[in-house]
């Protein structure tokens, strides 16, 4: 298990690692999962006023728990693992999700020669990406193999 | 286990030939997303002892499959988009779309990431002259879907929410690739549909989200 301190270490290298190949989204919304916190819920003792309806009677205060929502910061091992898991679902997800479609629609058009994405305006390009993906399936692979052993790390 | 010294440097000399080319903007990743719960939703509609179908609005067995980036009309020529035609026997034949518009009750267009609608509606729109969006309650499936997306807050499960009150599909589904724990309470507490962690590596969530297809298509065949 990494210590804190090495895991801000690991989590600064991933980070540049990502920015490096154009993943600044990526890296933006694992820095705003971050902010936002982790949320837990804490019983929290409060007393409430019970106003009687005898006059002349003072109003009387009750103790009890009440349950509240709070927000805590993550540990750096935690940032850590939300930077692996968000890596992984771009770097290993995304392309397995690809060629599983590909996979799909080709079971029904033998002659598939790939999935393409075109906006949907006049004269849109078409960006095709299957063949692509097919290339890179062993790579995919291995990085996934790669990014489990580091979580297992943290 | 310790952390192997040599473990970065063989992410890094693997990472940039795994990532598509085309993933640079967060909206790119959403469309490749978009497209594999579409095949999911093929698969399910499979599994239920269906017959799947991909067609483009040209071609019987389009060989580039095109998938919508942004939202559009069944109508648009703009590219020969590729759709799904599902049949059961004996039951109104269906289509699966990604990307489409659709009217909601009070007259307004919605986008539908992906849906399954009646095809004699989708002929409809196909065949009409200007723009005509499908409506709702020919819809028997939607899937609103969200890839990592740093507004993913709780806005998302109230912007479904919202469109669940005006688009009254029978089966509307808010699909995640993460957990995401506000969105998922509030859905919960609404009774909506919805699943987390859905990307091929998570096995037990994708088949849950599979056999949730599966129960749409089961209950539509049961209906008609």
């Amino acid at each position: 298990m990494l210590e804190e301190q090495e895991a801000v270490g690991v989590f600064s290298e991933l980070s540049r690692l990502a920015l490096s190949h154009g993943l600044n989204w990526l890296i933006t919304d694992v820095q705003g999962q971050i902010a936002l916190g982790k949320q837990a819920t804490q019983d929290i003792e409060v007393k409430d006023v019970i106003v009687s309806v005898d006059f002349g009677t003072s109003p009387q205060r009750r103790a009890h728990k009440a349950s509240f929502v709070v927000t805590q910061p993550f540990t750096e091992r935690e940032k850590l693992l939300l930077l692996i898991e968000a890596l992984e679902a771009a770097s290993v997800g995304l392309p397995l999700g690809i060629l599983n479609t590909y996979e799909t629609i080709r079971a029904g058009v033998h002659d598939l020669k790939g999935v393409g994405f075109a906006a949907d305006v006049v004269r849109a390009e078409v960006l095709s990406v299957t063949l692509e993906a097919l290339r890179t399936k062993e790579s995919v692979l291995r990085l996934e193999a790669l990014l489990r052993e580091l979580k297992d790390s943290v | 286990m310790p952390l192997r010294p040599a473990l970065l440097s063989d992410i890094q000399s693997v990472l940039g030939s795994a990532l598509p080319t085309a993933l640079t903007t967060s909206s790119a990743a959403s469309e490749l997303y978009e497209a594999y719960l579409f095949a999911l939703v093929c698969q399910a509609a499979t599994g239920e002892g269906g017959t799947v179908n991909f067609r483009s609005r040209g071609l019987s067995n389009p060989s580039i499959f095109i998938f919508r980036t942004s939202p559009g009309y069944i109508s648009s020529t703009n590219s020969d988009y590729g759709y799904a035609r599902i049949s059961f026997q004996n039951k109104p034949a269906l289509e699966a779309h990604v990307g489409v518009r659709i009217t909601g009750a009070s007259q307004v267009l919605h986008e539908c990431d992906i849906c399954v609608l009646f095809q004699d509606e989708a002929d409809l729109c196909r065949n009409s002259v200007g723009n005509l969006a499908p409506r709702a309650a020919k819809v028997i499936i939607s899937v609103e879907a969200k890839f990592y997306d740093n507004s993913l807050g709780l806005g998302l499960g109230r912007g479904f929410l919202g469109f669940t009150m005006d688009v009254h599909v029978d089966k509307a589904f808010f699909v995640v690739n993460r957990t995401s724990g506000s969105i998922e309470k509030l859905l919960s507490h609404r009774k909506k549909l919805w699943e987390h962690n859905i990307q091929p590596q998570n096995a037990v969530d994708v088949n849950r989200l599979k056999f949730a297809f599966q129960t749409a298509f089961k209950d539509f065949n049961a209906k008609y």
